[in-house]
């Protein structure tokens, strides 16, 4: 993938709408997936676990490109392979006792560290349930606030609300709901007992 | 509730001034319920991150669908997609600006025409009598570009209620084409409680011959949330009318 490219697929990600969005995934998926499918099957993997790693990789990548710390000391693309390839390297010195991996491909160092944006704690993971009483309109809200990083405005475009005030009002409305309905989580409650 | 939730967020974004940061941290030290909040929000931003992954990957799903699974459609990429690109933009912009066209002609047009009625005069005001039924006679044979220029001389002496004298030459500006400035008149109409309904709803049928449908229609709603006046049957029929796009 070429700067030129790079360049405006990181714009799309970081600045664009989410069609814009989409498409830099569509774009990074469609120039990226063959190269890990090869290193996976190359390295006693499955077809289905090269979909997983590689669907990993890029949401590493993608929510590093959103809070600014991709660094862009390598092109996307390589980036990409490396956050892959670490991935795959963990999953089979897990599950088959093994570090060898074989391939040819370039690949820059990437910090283990880079891999937490794929994991939570389980008060996190308890919390991701409780989106499923939140309702879309909060649902979509809360995401495009807080991960998409969208500003009040873009959001009042996305969502067709009536103007930044009505936008920020109903998000503190929505962060307010999403709260009571953690605290009301037994689950949760069980989890915050020392 | 919510000032707490604010500063929350100013404090883990990095966006308090320092003295309020220092003094944050320090009420974090003792105040449990604080530093519960603290975690519950952090616990929050964690839970949001992975039910946005997990979207994420639902759509990533699909874009394997449609882009790996689907092997055939590659062929699609010999397509010159920046030509086809170009040519579905200049016809977006001819289809566009025609039905610009059509749509500033005919509809605003069509209804300013339909609503507009020149505000009416009642007889013999003011001090002199000859001055008023000159500048009446010009107002009422529509002359409005005279009228404008008669008001506006120093020998115009003639103490109408001033207010009217704005309104009736913020209706001339407006036949005139000057959209602009007569919402200046309006505006100084609308100071009088009598002559504010008026005011409003000429105000209105000036943003309509603006095409600007948006500030006509905010107007209108703002005539009719006061109390009832006589505009309120023509600017409800309006306002409906707009709203239909008819």
């Amino acid at each position: 993938m070429n700067k030129h490219r790079d360049k405006e697929l990181l714009e799309w990600i970081r600045e664009g709408d989410l069609q814009q969005r989409d498409k830099a995934l569509a774009v990074l998926y469609q120039e990226n997936y063959p190269l890990i499918q090869h290193l996976v099957l190359q390295n006693k993997g499955s077809k289905d676990e090269a979909k997983d790693v590689f669907q990993d990789g890029i949401i590493v990548v993608y929510n590093q490109v959103l809070n600014g710390s991709f660094e862009e000391r390598s092109s996307l693309g390589t980036y990409l392979y490396a956050i892959c390839r670490r991935l795959w390297l963990r999953k089979l010195t897990r599950t088959r006792g093994t570090d060898d991996i074989i391939d040819n491909a370039d690949y820059v160092e990437t910090s283990e560290n880079a891999l937490d944006y794929l994991v939570g704690t389980e008060r996190e993971q308890c919390i991701q349930e409780v989106f499923q009483q939140l309702g879309t309109e909060c649902d979509k809200l809360l995401r495009y606030f807080y991960y998409e990083k969208f500003s009040m405005k873009k959001i009042v475009e996305q969502m067709q609300i009536t103007n930044v005030q009505v936008a920020k009002n109903k998000k503190m409305k929505c962060l307010k709901r999403l709260r009571k309905l953690v605290l009301e989580s037994t689950h949760y409650l069980n989890l915050l007992k020392p | 509730m919510e000032n707490t939730i604010s500063q929350i967020e100013n404090y883990l974004n990095g966006t308090l001034k320092e003295a309020d940061r220092k003094a944050f941290e320090e009420q974090l030290k003792t105040d449990k319920e604080l530093a519960k909040e603290v975690a519950l929000y952090k616990d929050m931003m964690g839970g949001i991150r992975l039910h946005n992954n997990q979207a994420l990957k639902g759509k990533l799903n699909a874009i394997h669908e449609k882009v790996i699974e689907n092997q055939p459609s590659e062929k699609k990429k010999e397509i010159n997609w920046k030509l086809l690109f170009g040519i579905v933009l200049i016809l977006s912009l001819i289809i566009a600006a025609y039905f610009m066209l059509q749509k500033e002609e005919v509809p605003v047009k069509k209804v300013y025409a339909a609503y507009f009625q020149p505000y009416e005069l009642d007889d013999s005001r003011g001090n002199n009598q000859q001055l008023f039924e000159q500048m009446q006679q010009l107002y009422e044979d529509k002359r409005y570009g005279e009228f404008l220029t008669f008001v506006a001389q120093d020998s115009f002496d003639i103490k109408l209620p001033l207010v009217e004298l704005d309104l009736l030459k913020g209706v001339a500006h407006l036949e005139t084409g000057d959209a602009r400035n007569a919402r200046i008149f309006f505006a100084e109409a609308a100071k009088n409680p009598i002559l504010n309904p008026s005011a409003q709803w000429y105000a209105a049928l000036s943003f309509l011959r603006d095409g600007n449908i948006k500030a006509c229609k905010a107007n209108l709603d703002k005539l009719l949330s006061n109390d009832s006046s006589d505009y309120d049957d023509e600017a409800r029929k309006l306002l409906l009318e707009l709203e239909e796009g008819r």
